[in-house]
């Protein structure tokens, strides 16, 4: 599996990738392969509120639905739309083009998120 | 411990991901993922592992009168290289099984019933006095496939040859094939136009499945697991035993169930027959008493998703529930014929008071969520050679 170092990694299994007060988020290669093949994912919307540790919406496998934990605070700019027509990218890429959500950070970066070398020990990888 | 069909090792050796399905070994998915395959089959072809399903045949000189005693369809309908779809009914006219039963060229009969209810099914008809009838489980000695797509009699073919393939529906041959035979039948779950089962000795079907995908690598053919089964299924408005037919559920609750069941005066008495006939006099007498609920298409307006289990609203009111549901992709079609992008769409298959009728909107319940949605009659449509996406 592959967990690229320039990025941070929140417990509900969420990359955050910061530039500035923006971070890009995404769920991580652990996420993607424990779902399966992602057949719908349920967006926070534009300028909606989030909180670090709460739901911001859903990713639905072939069998299961899980919770999106928010992996930062604050509100969100921008959110990946082309995922509603294709979600194919949430298990093909990742880290790229299966991005989830641009969130305007309303502070610091929670101390619950962890570096690459300490998110492989956690999933056991 | 579980099954494992004959294609376990190719399984495992092309990526499939493995889960156990009615206690057997099966892949959900290839490498390419469920989306991919049911675009494949849509578009192209797919090729699907289906030994996992029941076979029995029955070859005996008291196998015509058997079936037609047991069977909700008449089994006397068939003529040799002929099949229908059928039940396996309890005297109160509640699905023990579907199934599919095949009057091969030569005039035995194979009968082809849901993985999971294999043991059940055997069980039942011993204890229908099946002596004479010659029953037998070949399970495990014949294998099947499914080539379901638009390019699937393309595949076949290469493979076996143009000639003689059954050109229509439910029509079935044997065909020769490498010093050995398959049996081709044009039927299928997906509802593909242009679809096929293939029934083949096990010795043999590591071969013809190889030989299979090999003439349609460069068609756009795919091996496709049992996730994109689910959702072809499901697309095409088909049952699944557990989910549209259920033990307790009467089984003209499905409307397509009237494809499986013959109430006409000569055949006799069958088991499930009074209780079916009343099922039958009900829906077209327009009273509601044993069968309040009909099975109906229903498509989401918008994006979103919904599951089984999903509440079914009619301005507030609940009306229903699902029975099936997820979100599927679809191809945007040009000009009669799929095109290059796709799409997702949330649509499913309900059990719904029977006064709500196709055009209906309703609301679909899921995640806290009121999904906007019609009933529908059907979620596709054929459209030559391809089925083409309704909403």
């Amino acid at each position: 599996m592959n967990f690229p170092d320039d990025l941070l990694y929140s417990p509900g299994h969420l990359w955050v990738r910061a530039q500035g007060g923006t971070v890009t988020v995404g769920i991580s290669d652990f996420a993607q392969d424990q779902l399966g093949r992602v057949v719908y994912v349920d967006l926070p919307s534009v300028g909606q509120a989030v909180a670090a540790g709460q739901e911001m919406g859903a990713v639905e496998s072939a069998k299961s639905v899980s919770d999106l934990i928010a992996p930062v605070s604050g509100r969100v700019a921008e959110i990946n739309e082309a995922l509603a027509d294709n979600p194919a990218p949430l298990n093909d890429d990742p880290y790229a083009s299966g991005w989830l959500a641009r969130i305007e950070l309303s502070g610091a970066l929670p101390a619950e998120l962890v570096d690459a070398a300490a998110y492989r020990k956690l999933v056991g990888a | 411990m579980t099954l494992e069909t004959p294609l376990i090792g190719w399984h495992r050796q092309h990526g499939g991901k493995l889960i156990e399905f009615a206690g057997w070994s099966l892949p959900v998915s290839y490498q390419a993922g469920i989306v991919a395959e049911h675009l494949a089959c849509r578009k192209a072809a797919a090729l699907f592992d289906t030994s996992h399903m029941g076979r029995f045949r029955l070859a005996g000189p008291g196998a015509l009168a058997f079936l037609r005693r047991t069977l909700s369809n008449d089994a006397a309908r068939l003529g040799p290289g002929r099949s229908h779809y059928t039940f396996l009914s309890d005297p109160e006219g509640r699905p023990l099984d579907d199934a599919y039963l095949f009057r091969l060229p030569e005039g035995a009969y194979l009968l082809v019933v849901n993985a999971g209810n294999r043991g059940q099914d055997w069980a039942w008809l011993h204890g229908l006095d099946p002596s004479g009838a010659g029953l037998e489980d070949i399970s495990a000695q014949m294998a099947m496939l499914a080539l379901q797509g638009p390019l699937s009699s393309a595949v076949l073919g290469r493979v076996l040859g143009a000639e003689g393939l059954p050109a229509a529906r439910n029509h079935c041959a044997w065909l020769d094939w490498a010093g050995g035979r398959v049996l081709v039948s044009r039927t299928g779950y997906t509802g593909e136009p242009h679809s096929y089962e293939l029934f083949v000795e096990a010795s043999q079907v590591g071969r013809l499945w190889t030989d299979l995908l090999e003439a349609g690598s460069g068609l756009g053919l795919m091996p496709a697991g049992l996730g994109a089964r689910d959702t072809l299924r499901l697309e095409a408005g088909l049952p699944l035993y557990g989910h549209e037919l259920r033990p307790d559920w009467p089984i003209l609750s499905l409307p397509l169930a009237r494809h499986g069941v013959a109430l006409t005066p000569e055949r006799g008495d069958f088991l499930g027959r009074a209780a079916l006939e009343r099922q039958a006099a009900e829906l077209a007498g327009g009273q509601v008493a044993e069968v309040p609920c009909l099975i109906r298409g229903v498509a989401a307006q918008e994006r979103g998703m919904m599951r089984e289990g999903s509440p079914v609203l009619v301005e507030g009111r609940q009306v229903g529930e699902l029975t099936s549901g997820t979100t599927v992709p679809a191809w945007r079609f040009k000009g009669g014929a799929p095109g290059d992008e796709h799409y997702s769409r949330a649509i499913g298959l309900a059990c719904l008071e029977r006064q709500v009728v196709a055009g209906q909107k309703v609301e679909i319940v899921y995640r806290g969520r009121a999904l906007p949605g019609v009933v529908v009659n059907r979620l596709v449509k054929p459209g030559g050679n391809y089925l083409q996406p309704l909403l």
